[in-house]
């Protein structure tokens, strides 16, 4: 099996995955108290027959199955339903919040991920040295602070106090700062404590012995070999992480005001605008499925072991 | 099982383990501060000044002086008590959550990792969806669903984060499966219920125990952002998410609002990380939770 | 004999753990000649290993120098600094371990690895040492090198990793070839063909073969000459046919015991009474005192010293005449 037969079986994995969320998202939202079409119409007097017309005309007097399927081939043919209070299209709604968040997103995990690999491999090599300890208490301090409240924090000094950076709002590009940095705080301790973690391990092993009774010099056997094999469960987590940041993205994103998809999702909730919720989920669950298999997919690429070779072994 | 956590704690502090962990000067830093935070918490009634809801018009956002030391805050209350309040607040809470992350996912680890077959593929299938997905989005859709509240907050982020427990005990499990004491239970008739609970489970129950602080402060870090953003605790409850929900309104005009609540958040947190971490490289120096 | 190649002089190496220090290697002297095989042998845990790794200085960080001497062609190892140290490992002095599933790093190919040896060593393109590499595992018995040289190490058995091993450490056609138990971790069938192959290349190439083994059947195949060790301390230093005949030590006699009587008779297996020391706080005197059978009061109060008992045999032991 190669390495293309392994990828495409991973995606394959996915499908199912996105497909039983849906059906767990559709009953969700079946059973949530509230007559759609009352919302609809959202407060707008009628005849009961004139309702039971608009039931019909939406398919509300099928079966559950039934208004499912229905559902699921709007949802394919990228029909995401429609938002009751703003009217519009949720799936337009989406695809216009959804490029401020994947950017905040992005921009934070470069952050988290250069500042966490960085610390990472200094503590690593300085082990039990004062700079180790110095940077682990401060990794562990980070990893504890509630990345809203830094957020807060960040206003208050650069945005209020410094006037360097907007407080709330987009801007320009500018004005994803201080989010990105109050979603990398926390990520880039975990990162770091990951890194160590790996770092430490890998130094520890026969292979290591290996390169350097070769006579390589350090610099090699750092990179070469030790840094080659610590980074391939760091690399994997960089995607395994990226779901996770969207939970992140929908605090951070309320709390500064960006017109993203998880401050959409905040607002959608407290408005019981449903059908964006439903969306917005659904697009997450793509994006988690997504994010997975390519973390599968890059640990495939990173680590032989994963793959099975071609031919046979002995 | 309460005998057993006793059976532990008494084989512990017979052993050299505590006195590892007495060195441990990290973790002993994290035992001190939480002894603080559960002595505030546990006699708030008398340090709090004033009772967390006692409203002041006449005395509104006022910058912390001898009188209120953390200030007031929109409604003139005092900030220091209601952060003292809050500590109860966030201890029970995290430990709740625990407890139920624990309840859910220990049982569920140990059956996949001692039937193994595919009982385990599914539960382990679920455990790694769960796993996948981002915990906030869906707890927030366990919020929706259920209404705010603290308490369906609670919910909400203990039934979509009991996952890690699942993998540690199931791993736990699998690599205690193949040990003597085991197979000669089973030799002589055992019951399965019996072999889980009363060998199994002890062994994994240091592991356990680790994880559980090490998972306390993320339990309270959910909470605390779920309550941030309006959908856990209600005023006038002194949740300290709930109390940053109130004072970001006012965090130019009186920071002290939010300054504290944050701050003791990140000390509570932090005391169960630096306790955790000790308490891994004490019981379990292996234990890997990502 | 001839010229004298690395010579060991009151070597003292310690473990720092969270219970003490562990003196691993506590004052060996030995001197090893130009081609010959010299077996150091102990049981697991008597500092042998720690010997044969802080020769090309691959100690683990919580491991002490605490004093000694390592010359190597007259050359100081212990003093040297890292970057003159890194151009005598893999080209002078090359070493392979005991476990060979561990010590092939998972994710570069077998050629790769192999090739970075001439790489570093000599002013050849990469080209060049890829072919040096693939030649030098058709060598030591890969069939189809140059296919296998693109293989990851997870698709090789233990064997082909150690042959893989002995590849890599050889292409530089080393003076001194340290094997560190290289059998130990291999099933029997394989074992026999490693240690072949290792004597074979030694005779072709000319090399010194310093191997470290628990196994005395091992010693009896392929070594010139013996070092015994026990508890940290060389007790006994002689050429094969001589400890074999005549051991001088009851340690060792003991060892042999265990083989030979296995050999000889169908009769109960000789074993030697007791464990070794702790080596956190090991006996006073002779350190085998509590397991030995010829113990006086002078064993419990005074340490005894190596000396030649008859040429190019050295025995540690109060009451070596008595033994022998």
């Amino acid at each position: 099996m190669g390495l293309l037969t392994y990828v495409l079986k991973k995606f394959l994995i996915g499908i199912p995955v996105i497909f039983g969320v849906t059906i767990i998202l559709f009953y969700i939202m079946y059973t949530l108290p509230g007559d759609p079409i009352k919302l609809l119409l959202a407060g707008e007097r009628v005849t009961p027959a004139r309702i039971e017309e608009l039931r019909r005309a939406w398919g509300l007097d099928q079966p559950v199955y039934i208004q499912y399927f229905y559902w699921l081939s709007h949802i394919v043919r990228g029909d995401l339903g429609v938002s009751i209070v703003t009217k519009e299209p949720v799936a337009l709604l989406i695809s216009q919040r959804l490029p401020y968040t994947l950017t905040l997103m992005l921009i934070s995990t470069l952050l988290s991920y250069s500042i966490g690999v960085l610390a990472g491999l200094i503590t690593a090599l300085k082990r039990g040295t004062l700079i180790d300890g110095f940077v682990s208490i401060v990794g562990v301090i980070n990893y504890s602070i509630p990345g809203f409240w830094f957020g807060l924090m960040l206003m208050l000094s650069f945005g209020y106090y410094l006037q360097l950076l907007p407080i709330s709002g987009y801007e320009g590009p500018h004005s994803l700062v201080l989010p990105a940095l109050s979603l990398a705080l926390p990520s880039s301790a975990y990162v770091m404590r990951l890194t160590r973690a790996e770092m430490v391990e890998v130094l520890n092993e026969d292979y290591i012995r290996t390169a350097r009774a070769k006579g390589l010099n350090k610099r090699r056997v750092l990179l070469v070999h030790a840094l080659r094999n610590a980074m391939i469960p760091v690399v994997v987590m960089f995607f395994l992480n990226m779901p996770w940041l969207i939970g992140g993205a929908v605090v951070i994103e309320t709390l500064f005001a960006l017109p993203g998809m998880g401050r959409l999702l905040y607002v959608s909730i407290i408005r019981q605008d449903y059908a964006v919720v439903q969306g917005i989920v659904l697009i997450i669950t793509v994006l988690t499925v997504v994010f997975n298999t390519l973390g599968d997919v890059v640990v495939a690429v990173l680590d032989p072991r994963i793959r099975v070779e071609r031919g046979g072994g002995l | 099982m309460i005998s057993l956590i006793r059976e532990k704690i008494k084989s512990l502090s017979s052993s050299e383990e505590i006195s590892l962990f007495l060195k441990h000067k990290r973790g002993m830093a994290g035992l001190i501060l939480l002894s603080f935070m559960l002595f505030i918490a546990l006699t708030a009634d008398f340090i709090a000044p004033k009772r967390f809801d006692e409203v002041d018009p006449s005395s509104r956002l006022l910058p912390p002086s001898t009188a209120n030391i953390f200030g007031t805050d929109q409604l003139g209350r005092d900030v220091f008590s209601r952060v003292v309040f809050g500590a109860r607040i966030a201890l029970w809470v995290g430990l709740l959550v625990v407890v139920i992350e624990a309840g859910i996912g220990v049982p569920l680890g140990l059956v996949a990792g001692y039937y193994g077959g595919s009982i385990d593929k599914l539960i382990s299938a679920i455990t790694d969806m769960l796993w996948a997905f981002p915990p906030i989005i869906l707890a927030l859709a366990i919020v929706t669903i259920l209404g705010p509240g603290l308490t369906n907050v609670v919910i909400a982020v203990s039934v979509v984060s009991w996952a890690p427990y699942t993998r540690v005990v199931r791993a736990k499990t699998q690599s205690i499966m193949s040990r003597e004491f085991i197979i000669a239970a089973r030799a002589v008739g055992e019951s399965s219920l019996s072999i889980m609970f009363r060998y199994v489970l002890p062994n994994t129950l240091s592991s356990v125990i680790v994880l559980a602080t090490l998972t306390i402060p993320s339990a309270i870090l959910y909470t605390t952002a779920l309550s941030f953003l309006g959908f856990g605790a209600q005023p006038p409850t002194p949740d300290w998410g709930a109390m940053l929900n109130e004072g970001k309104d006012y965090i130019f005009k009186a920071p002290w609002c939010s300054v504290f609540p944050g701050l003791f958040i990140t000390l509570t947190a932090l005391s169960f990380n630096l306790l955790g971490d000790a308490l891994r490289d004490v019981l379990d120096p292996k234990l890997r939770l990502g | 004999m001839s010229r004298i190649l690395l010579e060991v002089r009151d070597l003292h190496i310690c473990y720092e753990t969270s219970r003490g220090c562990v003196r691993a290697v506590d004052g060996v002297s030995l001197v090893i000649y130009e081609s010959e095989t010299f077996c150091l042998v102990g049981e697991t845990g008597c500092g042998k290993s720690t010997l044969a790794l802080a020769i090309p200085r691959l100690l683990p960080p919580n491991a002490r120098l605490l004093s000694g001497d390592i010359f190597f062609r007259g050359m100081n190892l212990l003093r040297i600094n890292e970057n003159e140290l890194q151009k005598i490992r893999g080209k002078e002095i090359a070493m392979i371990f005991q476990n060979p599933m561990t010590s092939l790093n998972p994710v570069h190919m077998i050629g790769f690895q192999v090739a970075e040896v001439p790489a570093t060593h000599f002013r050849i393109s990469w080209r060049e040492a890829l072919l040096t590499a693939i030649k030098q595992l058709g060598k030591v018995g890969i069939p189809d090198p140059d296919l296998r040289s693109r293989n990851y190490p997870h698709v090789f058995s233990g064997g082909m990793k150690q042959r893989t091993m002995i590849a890599m450490m050889t292409t530089c056609k080393p003076s001194l070839l340290i094997a560190d138990e290289p059998t130990t971790a291999l099933d029997v069938t394989i074992q026999a063909q490693i240690l072949k192959l290792l004597h074979e290349l030694k005779n072709e190439y000319g090399l010194t073969l310093l191997l470290i083994t628990h196994n005395f059947g091992i010693v009896a195949e392929v070594c010139d000459r013996v070092g015994v060790m026990y508890a940290g301390k060389l007790v006994e230093v002689a050429e094969v046919r001589e400890i074999f005949e005549n051991p001088q030590h009851p340690y060792t006699k003991g060892l042999i015991g265990c083989v030979v009587a296995r050999k000889k008779s169908k009769t109960r297996l000789n074993q030697i009474a007791g464990a070794p020391p702790s080596l956190l706080n090991p006996p006073n005197g002779c350190r085998f005192h509590p397991r030995c059978s010829y113990t006086t009061p002078k064993c419990l109060r005074e340490e005894p010293q190596l000396i030649e008992v008859c040429r190019g045999h050295l025995v540690a032991c109060h009451n070596y005449e008595r033994v022998g």
